[in-house]
This record gives structure tokens, sequence and C-alpha cells, in this order.
């Protein structure tokens, strides 16, 4: 009772309303059916994954006539590994990859759930999760692999480092 | 397909900030409370305090013990408050001349309604049951009792 008060909180804490967007709203019904899709822009041809329903480089509209299905199978070809502290992020270190499409030059990145920090690796095959429809809040749909809780592997043999040298691997905006 | 919903993303940043003397000592004084300001050496009460003179850059360690009654300098009227907010029925943000000071503090004033509001009005501290250092530990500033 007697010591000094030393530290106060200071809590920013900031809440965002956002109305879903049509694009965003079919993207997650596709979801809801285990297809993850996007749009292709007519311009540029960039992909966006969940779609915007505009491409904001050349300032032109997408719509369902943009639609591309992308595949949701894919390999690591970057990672990290998230360490817990002291005030989030779980108890125990976690992967986070980039995973290359197949078929397609377009990364995303999600938690890797069953590959091991030690075990982690680039080359590995690696399918989609989807998020069970009852948790796909809008919330998540802003982000590049919403609606994608996690990937598995896929069971498949890795990829060769010779191949894997040959992706061209672009982000998804 | 679905019928459209308004999601509600929360981005929180938990910061934890160090007081330092001056602070320490006002933030002190509310668990404990107890309301303290600092004079300058010209004179002027600072409440809350500051760590130095705003005129002369000169540090402030001359420390003085308000009442916890004051004047309404200015108010603003808050109809919806957010849920961090220090009360959760409508309120008033303003400016408190306290008893003794030359400076205003801002804290929230509880009234039963917007037109008991009014610059000039007296108003006291209410403190909360538990204190724990913080500028929470004064829940409000009520009218003063006639």
């Amino acid at each position: 009772m007697s010591e000094p008060v030393t530290t106060m909180e200071s809590l920013v804490s900031l809440d965002y309303e956002r109305p879903l967007t049509l694009a965003t709203r079919q993207y997650l019904a596709a979801i809801r059916d285990g297809r993850l899709i996007g749009h292709r822009c007519p311009s540029c041809e960039r992909i966006y994954t969940p779609p915007k329903g505009y491409c904001p480089i050349c300032t032109v509209t997408t719509s369902e006539a943009d639609e591309i299905e992308l595949a949701s199978t894919g390999t690591l070809v970057a990672f990290s590994i998230l360490n817990p502290d002291s005030l989030h992020q779980g108890e125990a270190s976690v992967v986070r990859g980039n995973v290359k499409l197949d078929g397609i030059d377009v990364t995303l990145t999600g938690e890797l759930t069953d590959v091991t920090p030690d075990e982690a690796h680039v080359g590995i095959r690696l399918r989609a999760v989807f998020a069970d429809p009852s948790a796909l809040e809008g919330a998540l749909a802003e982000w590049g692999g919403a609606g994608i809780s996690g990937w598995e592997r896929s069971g498949e043999p890795d990829v060769p480092a010779e191949e894997l040298e040959r992706f061209e691997t672009g982000g998804v905006i | 397909m679905s019928e459209p919903t308004i999601p509600t993303v929360t981005v929180e940043m938990p910061y934890v900030r160090t007081l330092g003397p001056v602070m320490s000592r006002f933030f002190t004084g509310l668990r404990d409370r107890q309301i303290w300001a600092n004079r300058t050496e010209g004179g002027t009460v600072m409440c809350p305090p500051f760590e130095y003179d705003l005129s002369g850059h000169d540090a402030t360690d001359d420390w003085v013990q308000l009442e916890g009654s004051g004047t309404v300098s200015s108010w603003a009227w808050i109809a919806e408050p957010l849920r961090n907010h220090l009360l959760q029925e409508p309120f008033a943000w303003a400016l408190i001349r306290l008893d003794g000071a030359d400076t205003d503090l801002v804290h929230a004033v509880r009234v039963a309604d917007k037109d008991q509001m009014r610059s000039g009005m007296r108003v006291s501290v209410r403190w909360r049951d538990e204190r724990v250092g913080s500028i929470r530990d004064i829940e409000c500033f009520e009218p003063e009792e006639a």
C-alpha cells in the first residue's frame, strides 16, 4: 500500500466497423464451399484474394467476370518461427509460412498446423485447412488467406530444391 | 449468400508507461485518496502536476495538496459512451478547476441529465472503492451537495 506507483497502463483500443463488400461476401461464400477465389485485374493481371472489387494500382473495378479459382494446395517457400512472448501468441512456438499456390505465382501466409519449428524447411507440400464456417467472421476477410485457418501437410514428397529455384513467387496484393 | 454484416475489428496496444517522479507522486496520491498539485516559481498551481514550469522550463518540486472540490470551466456532453469510457451512462467530459489550482483537470462529471451541466457549477470528487494508482481511481466528479 505504501509503495509508490511507478507505471500506468495506457491501453490503446480501437474498434473498427467495416461493412462487407459484395466481393468479400462472394469470397466468404466460396470459402464455405471449400473453394478459394480471387479476382484477376483485367488491366494488369494482378491477382487479389480476397478480392477487393477493384484494382487500386490500375483504378479499375473488378467483378465476378474477373473471378478465378485458386488452388488450395501449394508449397512452402518461406517461413518464420514465432516464439511466444509475455503478452500473447500462445504458449508454444509456431511456424508461419508463405505458401505458393499450385499453378499460379501467388503466395498466401498462414500458420502451419502440423509442422514443428524443428521440421520447418522450404519445399514442404501443404493444403489449406478451411476455417469452420461459424468462425468466418467478416473480420477475417480483409487479408490474404482469410477463411483459411492454417496449412497442413498434404503428404506428398517435398518439392526438390532445383525446382523451387524456378518458382517465381509474387505476393498477393 | 448470407446477409451483409458489419464486423467489428478491435486493435489493441497494451502500453505500460513509466510515470517518472512527478506523475508517480500524483498517481500514488490518487491511490491514497489524495490530489496533489505542484507550484511553479511564479506561483502557478498546476493540477494535474507538470514535470516542469511551462513558462520558465524549470523543474517543479513545490507540492500542494488539494481538496476534491472545484468548478467546471467547460464541458462536452457524451450521449453515447464508448466501451472504454469511465462511465457507461451519458456523462460530461469536463475541464475542472480544483479549488486552489490555476489549471484544469480533465475528468468525467456524472449528472442525471445534460440540463444539469453548466460552466461554473461546483463539483466534488467521487473516489473509487478499489484504487490502484490510476486516473480511474477517481470514478467521476459529481455536483457538490447544495
